[in-house]
């Protein structure tokens, strides 16, 4: 799911720099709201758990992984704003330090995973089911997210000309919609465990009660 | 039973931490597509990364290595969400 250096050429970087800058500059006061209103440590516990989670890869098919890209996940305990943040600072990080994702291409790897895997997700999570949908939404939003991400590095990768968009666009699709059951399973059933322990009300809750 | 939960975020990411080491190292979606479509000659490495592959260099390439590259990254992910925590704190303050 990290796109590398060398894959992008200068206008998709320039393109999907100033989108995610963009997106992220726009949502200044939610960012604050979101960190003001929740707890600072528990995402920071968040950030660590999903940094580690991307660290253990699953085989899907013989010679081929995938690992879980938390978007979804944050997305359900904080709410987009702050989990946009969470997961840039794990893209970032896994750039600077891990040569994961590279450096040049940074603001795209964030605009896939951080700004489209968590609008996503909370547009999937906030849809008005009750009760017994609530952890269908939680597997879609997860399933969502991965497989939207992967089209849109399908995406960068076609405008950058690097491969062609209808050659790349298929087989990636189909690595991450399998990638994307394991991710919406993961999601569905440790977000209710993670907001236990990690001691938060979960976004969903606060917007209800209108706090 | 409250001073129990408070360390199950922690004792659940050095769990995690554990079983990095057998993580599977096939290749993931998107480089495997690569591999397979021919442009993965395409990556480029700029400048030099601190812990590339998730090891540390002075240790080779082991599960010792990969334990403490994901330990150092979680390590500065919980600092710099600490560091914002204190600076908030600083800044409500000194209103």
């Amino acid at each position: 799911m990290h796109i590398p250096d060398g894959f992008l050429d200068v206008k998709a970087i320039v393109m999907t720099t100033s989108i995610s800058a963009a997106v992220i500059a726009a949502n200044g006061k939610n960012i604050k709201k979101a960190f003001t209103e929740q707890s600072v440590p528990a995402m920071g516990m968040m950030a660590a758990f999903i940094f580690v989670a991307q660290m253990l890869n699953f085989p899907i098919a013989p010679g081929v992984s995938g690992h879980l890209l938390g978007s979804a996940l944050v997305t359900a305990l904080f709410g987009p704003a702050a989990g946009m943040v969470i997961m840039t600072t794990v893209v970032a990080l896994q750039a600077l330090l891990f040569h994961d994702g590279g450096i040049m291409v940074l603001g795209a790897n964030i605009l896939n995973m951080a700004v489209i895997g968590c609008g996503l997700a909370y547009i999937v999570q906030r849809l008005p089911f009750k009760g017994k949908a609530r952890p269908v939404l939680l597997f879609i939003s997860g399933w969502l997210s991965i497989f939207i991400a992967a089209f849109t590095a399908a995406v960068e990768l076609g405008i950058s000309g690097v491969v062609p968009f209808s050659v790349v666009v298929w087989p990636v699709l189909i690595w991450h919609a399998l990638i994307g059951v394991i991710e919406g399973a993961i999601t569905m059933v440790t977000a209710p465990f993670l907001i236990k322990i990690l001691n938060i009300r979960p976004l969903r809750k606060q917007e209800e009660h209108g706090i | 039973m409250k001073r129990i939960m408070k360390f199950c975020p922690g004792l659940l990411i050095i769990a995690l931490l554990l079983l990095t080491p057998f993580a599977s190292s096939f290749p993931d979606g998107l480089e495997k597509v690569a591999h397979d479509l021919g442009f993965i000659s395409a990556e480029k490495h700029i400048g030099k990364a601190l812990m590339p592959e998730y090891t540390v260099p002075m240790l080779g390439d082991n599960g010792v290595s990969t334990i403490i590259a994901g330990l150092v990254g979680a390590g500065v992910l919980l600092l710099i969400f600490w560091l914002i925590n204190k600076i908030m704190q600083l800044h409500n303050q000194s209103h």
